[in-house]
């Protein structure tokens, strides 16, 4: 293959050859160190491929041995620039041609990032856009390990990261780091526990930590439950800091209302379609290719392809297919019973949200009233839950260290 | 005189060959031939073609004339010690 290819680029050229001394000829020809090749006997003439250098030096040794040489058909690339020596503008066009493919494949036309979970892959694309890493630029303009630095400082999250060219896409690769987990730090740095809403205690089991409140007890809503700063002793008032540790459950009580509507509307789809094309290029729009949009009612489904040609080299031009799916309205009433239930569900999701720990649920109660058409509800619960929650003492811890000093 | 000396000269380059484990092809002039099943034979240390058709090809080497049978006969390659034949060969024999 790469044999036949340096063929073709140097240029050769099949040979008749015809008398009685072939063999002869043959002889002399690589005696002489010329090559030969593809050499075949058809009936009395010989025909075999040489290279133009090889042709001209043969001439003297067809002389010798009385063969006539007679060039057959030419081949390659010498042969082919001599044939359109003379038609300049298609050199010119076939120049232009490769340039154009060069200077466009010196553009980056599309970002991508590559390994991100935490952070989002759009925030790094925006980053990079601000300080000029963006779609569009050269190629040889931008210094892709002062733009890594850029994204390392600017996310701290980010441990590495490799920018690199692909055809024209520009991919980012980053390596997030891996966050120590929260529950250590929380166990070592002093805190206290605080109430999230409004309770009655009706148990408390402290493991570390002063408790500041005590069964029965009504609290308010980030009251503190468990302080993790106490004295040291009875003696020595000096500060003593832990991270505090404790089971407090109480009843809680939640209210919520809402309302529904007994008239409901209903989206029956229909096949009936209509379909927009518009060319994006950067900014712009261009709308290539419209069907007859819909005049009633339609939910809009947008799809974007990026062009390119193969996975390497993506175009700048984007087409987005709008896709208009019409629909029937279709209106029903819903029964008092109907309503009520769908009411009380979605009340009920709303509770359900802010419980936490392990819930007993004491009661739970429902009011409904009709209005017009209208159904308003409200929903009460007294559950019996885990009602507090961590927050660090460094803040105080800092307060009282101002206060000591002074 | 003069083939007897030849002979010696035979004699002493397959002593030399033997003594430094090289293969005797490579201390001799005597051809190297090799066949590629009946579709291809190459020839390596050959002295020039005495018949050239499509049927028959003869060519001299150190050990006689090499005479290939065969159909469709034709060479692919061709320098001053080396030849490959592509065709179906019907038989290769030797004429001394």
């Amino acid at each position: 293959m790469f044999l036949s290819l340096w063929h073709y680029l140097q240029g050769y050229v099949i040979v008749e050859i015809s008398g009685f001394n072939v063999e002869k000829f043959l002889n002399l020809t690589t005696y002489h160190g010329l090559i030969l090749w593809n050499i075949q006997r058809i009936g009395e003439k010989v025909y075999f491929s040489t290279s133009i250098e090889d042709f001209k030096a043969m001439k003297q040794d067809a002389r010798k041995t009385r063969s006539r040489l007679k060039i057959v058909e030419k081949y390659g690339l010498p042969f082919f620039t001599y044939r359109y020596k003379k038609r300049k503008l298609f050199a010119i066009g076939i120049g232009i041609f490769i340039m154009m493919l060069w200077l466009l494949s010196s553009f980056v036309w599309l970002v991508e990032v590559e390994g991100s979970h935490r952070i989002n892959s759009l925030d790094i694309i925006h980053t990079l856009e601000e300080n000029g890493y963006s779609t569009g630029n050269w190629k040889g303009k931008m210094n892709l390990r002062e733009a890594e630095t850029i994204l390392l400082k600017h996310y701290p999250d980010i441990i590495w990261v490799g920018i690199d060219y692909e055809g024209t896409r520009m991919i980012v690769r980053v390596a997030e780091s891996i966050l120590p987990p929260t529950m250590n730090a929380l166990d070592i740095a002093p805190s206290s526990l605080i109430a999230k809403r409004d309770a009655l205690i009706t148990y408390i089991a402290v493991e570390k930590g002063k408790p500041m409140v005590k069964a029965g007890d009504i609290v308010k809503k980030g009251d503190m439950l468990v302080a993790g700063e106490m004295p040291l002793g009875e003696e020595d008032p000096s500060p003593y800091y832990t991270a505090s540790k404790a089971t407090i459950r109480g009843k809680t009580i939640y209210t919520v209302s809402g309302d529904i509507s007994l008239d409901q509307v209903r989206k029956n789809y229909t096949n009936e379609t209509s379909k927009k094309y518009i060319l994006k290029f950067f900014d712009k729009n261009l709308t290539l290719f419209s069907e007859k949009a819909l005049t009633d009612h339609y939910d809009k489904m947008l799809t974007l392809h990026q062009l390119r040609i193969t996975k390497l080299f993506p175009l700048p031009f984007a087409v987005e297919v709008q896709t208009c799916i019409s629909y029937v309205p279709a209106y029903y009433t819903l029964t008092k019973e109907e309503a009520e239930d769908r009411l009380l569900s979605e009340l009920w999701n709303e509770v359900s949200e802010s419980l936490s720990g392990e819930v007993r649920i004491l009661k739970r109660e429902a009011y409904f009233k009709q209005t017009d058409r209208h159904i308003s509800g409200t929903l009460y619960v007294v559950a019996e839950e885990e009602i507090s929650y961590p927050v660090g003492v460094e803040q105080e811890m800092q307060n009282k260290g101002e206060m000591l000093n002074e | 005189m003069k083939g007897k000396n030849k002979k010696n000269q035979e004699a002493f380059r397959e002593q030399l060959s033997k003594l430094f484990e090289v293969p005797p092809e490579v201390v001799s002039d005597f051809p190297k031939i090799v066949l590629a099943g009946n579709q291809e034979i190459s020839i390596e240390n050959f002295n020039g073609l005495i018949e050239y058709t499509a049927q028959k090809i003869r060519m001299n080497t150190k050990c006689g004339v090499v005479v290939i049978d065969g159909i469709e006969l034709e060479v692919r390659k061709m320098t001053s010690d080396y030849i490959m034949i592509s065709g179906t060969i019907i038989q290769v024999g030797f004429v001394l």
